[in-house]
């Protein structure tokens, strides 16, 4: 036996051991140890009648070889696409929304033990001074709504948006309670709200993906891409982050060089080499990954001149303030336009640095937050005004929010006075606004106390609004689940009930 | 806490403490029985305290159960029955204590088979008071969570509260307010009962909604203590109670039929929804209400196969929902199946599509239509003669398209419509008072928002 038939022969066994391993181990203990269980457990309760239809049809859903087709809603929705624009840090509602005269008379006196008392906060730490609002009120628009003079171009559509004023949470740390607004839970492993949407819808547009995610502000936000991921949901319904600087998406571009049609040819390689590979193992992941080869190779053709901000007219760049050639929220934000227009069905936006803490002057009510205000306050009623003039305002569900809001109190960091104007987390209550998809226009949904710290009227929570978002889509959130570890799952896990009131 | 109220609380722990002597005397019984086996062997001494402990627990049962009947929430007949063989099981765990020992086991052991009988059919009537009659049964019906109120044909000829109320009634509020049960000293199993009300008085007054406590309990927060029915239990869904509620208001008879009931234009989504059986009330204006044949299927694989994106608006419903965003150049071969669907097509997205006026004569056999998408197409004013047939559009969206308000004024007729989006058009703003005076009822968006750029947009606070 020479050398080279030796080595080969090595190889051979080699590489039929680590097949057999792999098959082994994944399968072996996979499927008969958890897989023979759940049978056996399936087959226990199948008998039981514990089957709400509603389940099974769901579950019949996922088609691993088309996973994005486009499918119906269980019922005729209002809304056929999502805007989520998340203020990551958490914007102050008692600068913007919330408007407060009591606590402006209580400004600089020391926080009544009575607010205190049991309470857990993420930096106040013995008695704060309580700290008026940083802002200009008045009531704007016919419905008379309460919107800071921080927000001069959104007073001006203040008749378009129905407020949710008593927002509250568990989670007053970030990244849970964001985890907990876009997944229904504050600790990792779920699926975000658009994963659901897109698993439970498809996407339109077949070359563009059916959840977008763009992010500004120069950081991620705290719960990292979690917020946007898939879960335990097939992995082609997570969010696909785009970029509004360069290239939408990197190596969108075939490189030189490579023509379209030896890009062809690779793919056909590798999905080949990728079926071969669902022969052996029929992990249904590999489909997803086959059909995300075929979609990122349409999206090559369709998406960059949907990304692409700049074929807009100069009139409408003026509209929404963007600021070309940079990584903006305007820009994202009108890009969150032109995808929705395209048959994107849910666009996240991120914006990171709400965290107005006031332990600097960056994060300083009355400074840096002055800058944040700027920056959304023009771009996002460009949004919905230029929605509602093509017509799109109507089945486009607009969401703007921060995880939890800020306290009345001023933030004494470790007991110290924070050196500028700033309020810790606060869970109580907060401002969400909606606009369009079939909401209410100029509704104000709810009141919290005199001085804004906990709900008087009109509570909700994450679970809520995530039940009226997919109640707008089409879906009964208690029976929009999906099958994982042996039970079905929703995004609302146990809670959630349709906010009605704020419902057109 | 008055003696009245420990009175109360004495009798209200009667279906706790019951579990007691079940427990103590099947456990006697069973080591009476088996006595003799060696696997009991060990626990025998134990057998008399057993029974001394089920004696006792069972007389404090049947005290605390005498006093909890001696309340009018239940239905004498079945209270009596279980109130009789509880007193059975106590007079047979006394008698037993007593001659245990003193007799031969074999006949002791028939007593104890007594005993185990009574128990069960003691603790089984008991449980059916609780938790109502059917609570086993229960367990094999299919779906206990889909609408209440069966589906009605011929609504027009059904009695109201014979074919809605009452059987909503006796699947929502009966185990708590019929015959076996009745909280409150309500009973909702006929009229006479409905009407009489309970302790609290009058639960519903005809014509009357905001006195009409019934309808004012259903609306309370689910988190209120006298929300009805309790937090545990299945919730009224909101279309039955708007049926309650209409049904009250108008005076509650219960002989009339839906017909002789004032029409509401209000109520028209909440009966079809009760028609056809379904839970969601379908937003008066979303659909049409009519039920529709299923679409031809080998149409539908046609439209597919060309490229165009078919769903029904929901999975439940027959009608259609077409759109052309994977298919731009929407060719003649293909838009000429589309009248073959034309009672199922509403809604139709022709966005960005290769459409002219020539392809109208296409979307106009589609008379059923209510939303149409037309925007950043090349069709002109010389599509509005097709346009105006279409007699149920509620939604039409021609954005960016080269129309005039010449043109818009043919649909001047259309009754349904709601919103013309007519933003880069021909149409000039300044048009925009002499078409709002035509179109009074529709909203007509000639968009050209604009967003001032203020001196803080451009600016930054400097810190």
């Amino acid at each position: 036996m020479t050398r080279d038939e030796l080595n080969a022969k090595r190889l051979a066994r080699e590489a039929e051991e680590i097949r057999i391993r792999m098959h082994t181990r994944r399968h072996f203990l996979k499927e008969s140890a958890m897989g023979l269980g759940a049978l056996g457990i399936g087959s226990l309760l199948g008998g039981c009648g514990t089957g709400g239809n509603g389940n099974n049809q769901m579950v019949s859903t996922f088609d691993p070889v088309h996973p994005l087709l486009p499918k119906s809603p269980p019922m005729p929705g209002r809304a056929k696409s999502v805007i989520y624009l998340h203020m990551a840090g958490a914007p102050s509602q008692l600068e913007l929304f919330d408007y407060k005269p009591e606590l402006m008379k209580m400004d600089g006196q020391d926080c009544p033990k009575s607010l205190l008392e049991g309470k857990n906060f993420a930096f106040i730490r013995g008695v704060p001074k309580m700290l008026g609002p940083q802002a200009k009120f008045a009531q704007r628009g016919q419905s008379g709504a309460w919107i800071s003079d921080n927000l001069p171009h959104l007073c001006t559509v203040a008749d378009e948006v129905s407020f949710l004023k008593c927002v509250t949470t568990d989670q007053f740390n970030h990244a849970p309670a964001q985890l907990l607004v876009h997944t229904g839970s504050a600790r990792l492993g779920r699926p975000s709200m658009g994963a659901w949407v897109t698993y439970g819808l498809g996407t339109e547009n077949q070359n563009l993906p059916g959840f977008v995610v763009l992010t500004s502000g120069g950081n991620f936000p705290d719960a990292g891409k979690s917020v946007w991921g898939s879960g335990f949901l097939p992995s082609v319904y997570q969010g696909v982050q785009c970029r509004s600087e360069g290239d939408p998406v990197l190596f969108i571009k075939d490189p030189q060089g490579m023509s379209r049609d030896l890009r062809r040819a690779s793919i056909d390689a590798i999905n080949e080499s990728n079926r071969e590979e669902y022969q052996t193992y029929q992990d249904p992941e590999i489909l997803s990954r086959i059909s995300q080869y075929e979609m990122a190779y349409r999206m090559q053709i369709e998406a960059p001149g949907v990304m692409d901000i700049m074929d807009e007219p100069d009139y409408i760049h003026q509209m929404y303030g963007t600021k070309p050639g940079k990584s903006c929220f305007a820009n994202n934000v009108l890009l969150a336009r032109k995808l929705v227009e395209k048959g994107v069905r849910f666009v996240q936006l991120f914006d990171w640095g709400w965290d107005a803490h006031g332990d600097g002057a960056y994060n300083a009510l009355n400074l840096g937050m002055l800058n944040k205000y700027r920056s959304v306050d023009k771009p996002v009623t460009a949004l919905l005004l230029d929605l509602k003039q093509r017509g799109l305002l109507e089945e486009t569900l607009v969401v703007w929010g921060g995880e939890f809001g800020r306290t009345p109190m001023m933030e004494n960091r470790n007991g110290a006075q924070n050196p500028y104007k700033g309020r810790d987390h606060h869970t109580a209550a907060f401002t969400i606004w909606m606009a369009g998809g079939g909401i209410k226009k100029g509704y104000t949904h709810g009141e919290t106390d005199e001085i804004g710290y906990y709900p008087a009227s009109g509570k909700v929570d994450a679970f809520d609004i995530q039940a009226t978002i997919l109640n707008q889509l089409g879906f009964n959130h208690e029976e929009f689940t999906f099958p994982f570890q042996g039970r079905p799952f929703r995004l609302t896990d146990v809670g959630g009930k349709v906010i009605h009131d704020i419902i057109a | 806490m008055t003696l009245i109220s420990i009175f109360d609380l004495t009798g209200r722990l009667h279906p706790a403490l019951v579990h007691f002597p079940i427990g103590f005397l099947l456990l006697a019984c069973f080591l009476q029985l088996f006595s003799g086996r060696a696997y009991v062997k060990s626990l025998a001494p134990a057998t008399t305290l057993l029974f001394a402990l089920g004696m006792i627990s069972a007389i404090i049962s049947v005290i605390t159960g005498l006093i909890l009947s001696s309340g009018d929430d239940y239905d004498s007949d079945a209270v009596n029955t279980h109130k009789w063989m509880g007193i059975s099981v106590a007079a047979i765990s006394v008698l037993m204590l007593i001659v245990y020992k003193k007799m031969a086991s074999r006949i002791f052991s028939l007593f104890s088979l007594l005993l185990i009988v009574l128990v069960i059919i003691a603790g089984h009537l008991g449980a059916e008071l609780t938790h109502g009659d059917d609570f086993l049964s229960l367990a094999f019906e299919e779906n206990n969570k889909g609408p209440a109120i069966p589906p009605i044909k011929n609504i027009q000829q059904a009695p109201v509260y014979a074919s809605a109320v009452e059987p909503l009634f006796k699947a929502r509020c009966y185990s708590c307010h019929g015959p076996n049960k009745m909280k409150g000293k309500l009973r909702l199993d006929n009229p006479d009962f409905i009407l009489k009300g309970g302790e609290d008085g009058k639960v519903l007054l005809p014509g009357k909604v905001d006195e009409s406590n019934m309808v004012d309990r259903l609306r309370l927060p689910l988190e209120d203590d006298d929300h009805m029915p309790p937090r545990s239990k299945t919730q009224l869904t909101p279309n039955e109670i708007s049926l309650l509620h209409w049904w009250i208001a108008n005076g509650a008879d219960f002989k009339k039929t839906f017909g002789e009931f004032p029409q509401d234009p209000k109520m028209k989504g909440v009966l079809a929804a009760i028609q056809s059986g379904t839970v969601e009330v379908p937003k008066a204006g979303d659909i049409p209400l009519e039920p529709v044949g299923k679409p031809d299927e080998a149409s539908i694989k046609k439209l597919k196969e060309g490229g165009v994106t078919v769903l029904q608006i929901a999975k439940t419903s027959n009608y259609l929902s077409l759109s052309f965003v994977n298919q731009p150049s929407a060719p003649d071969s293909v838009l000429r199946i589309l009248p073959r669907l034309q009672q199922q097509i509403i809604w139709l997205d022709l966005s960005d599509a290769k459409m002219d006026d020539a392809k109208m004569k296409y979307i106009s056999q589609l008379p059923r239509l209510q939303k149409l998408n037309l925007n950043n197409t090349k069709i002109s004013d010389s599509s509005f003669g097709e346009l105006s047939k279409l007699k149920q559009l509620k939604y039409l969206n021609l954005v960016g398209t080269g129309i005039s308000s010449k043109g818009l004024k043919n649909l001047k007729d259309l009754k349904t419509l709601k919103s013309v989006y007519v933003y880069h058009t021909g149409i000039d703003r300044k048009e925009y008072p002499a078409l709002k005076t035509l179109f009074k009822e529709v909203i007509i968006d000639t968009g050209g928002y604009f967003v001032p750029t203020l001196i803080t947009d451009t600016t930054e606070v400097k810190y």
